[in-house]
């Protein structure tokens, strides 16, 4: 490799940190609630008791530091007369 | 009272049960009452690579199921009387380890026992999680290879989430080997450094072990590398079971490549 060559493209154990960073980052996102569907499940067996219900949306947010979870009870218009 | 020690790895094929070996022959060699249970039923190994596949007759789960006693499963290592080993089942699945077995023998272990090695199986099959249910703290082995650190970061999540000391709210000690480094590859910037890998798991570094083809020699003979002075590998895991032991031993500098004659140097310059 030449004097310059080594300058043109970043080294392949950079490119693997750069990526594992990324890589891991949503892995441990996507790991940190892994009880999600179960809670959905339970959310709307509560509410069907009360009212007809179509959907439960959970959402992930993060602001700042706080995580949050945003639940979404979407009712049934039907219910409503 | 013992201190149960759980090698874990994300995927396996990284030296898990190398470790396991080399580092309790190590605590032995140190004075230590050790024992070493193979805890990958169903694919033993660990016996293969202490040189005692000809003398295990009772194993892990024959203890469990109450068939024999725990004496007459421990199987000494004829190289350190401070060393027994237990054998995983060959011809029994990972299905049958329950908790309460588990704990009754680790328990029997804890008594005797100093330091107690639990080789784990890899990543998250099932089985890990018996593996590291009980475990005072874990020994997280990785190569510097994205695959390997990244499994490892889910293998990590999972003893957070899982193990009893997490769920009882106290903290489990983790700490890392990075096993297989090539010096040379990471003085060319083609392998991850141990501070990279150290950045992205965020955890505390117990070990660093380089390529050796001892190691294949090694597990070839039954031998393995820790009573082998002329091993690289051997020496790095015999640091390690003395930092295991409570002795500070400094970190040695095994990424930069050692053999620099004039030459060599010259030619890193222009590289």
């Amino acid at each position: 490799m030449s004097l310059f060559g080594s300058f043109k493209k970043k080294k392949s154990a950079q490119r693997a940190k750069d990526r594992l960073n990324v890589a891991i980052t949503l892995d441990r996102d996507s790991n940190l609630y892994p009880y999600l569907d179960e809670l959905k499940i339970e959310i709307m067996q509560i509410v069907q008791k009360y009212s007809k219900i179509k959907d439960v949306r959970i959402n992930k947010e993060k602001v700042d530091d706080q995580d949050i979870l945003d639940i979404e009870i979407v009712l049934d218009e039907d219910s409503k007369t | 009272m013992g201190i149960i020690f759980s090698i874990i790895s994300g995927k396996g094929g990284v030296g898990k049960t190398t470790t396991a070996a080399n580092l309790a022959i190590g605590t032995a060699m140190q004075g230590k009452k050790t024992v070493v249970v193979d805890f990958d039923i169903g694919q033993r190994n660990l016996d293969m690579i202490l040189g005692l596949e000809n003398r295990v007759v009772y194993d892990i789960t024959h203890v469990m199921d109450g068939d024999v006693r725990l004496r007459q499963a421990l199987i000494p290592f004829k190289k350190n009387e401070n060393l027994y080993f237990l054998a995983a089942s060959q011809t029994k699945d990972k299905t049958v380890l329950n908790k309460e077995k588990v704990e009754k023998v680790l328990s029997e272990l804890k008594k005797e026992f100093e330091y107690i090695f639990i080789d784990a199986p890899a990543g998250i099959e099932s089985g890990f999680e018996h593996a590291v249910y009980f475990a005072d703290a874990v020994i997280v082995v990785v190569n510097p290879e994205v695959s390997s650190i990244r499994d490892s970061d889910r293998a990590i999540g999972i003893v957070d989430a899982k193990s009893k000391k997490s769920q009882e709210g106290k903290r489990v000690a983790k700490y890392l080997i990075i096993n297989r480094i090539n010096p040379d590859l990471v003085q060319k910037g083609e392998m991850l450094s141990s501070e990279d890998i150290l950045d992205i798991l965020e955890i505390d570094l117990l070990g660093k072990v380089p390529e050796d083809q001892i190691i294949i020699e090694a597990s070839n003979t039954g031998h393995p590398v820790i009573l082998n002075e002329k091993s690289e590998a051997g020496r790095a895991f015999k640091r390690i079971s003395r930092r295991l032991c409570g002795e500070e031993v400094p970190f040695v500098d095994i990424e930069s490549v050692k053999h620099s004659g004039l030459l060599k140097s010259i030619k890193k310059m222009f590289q």
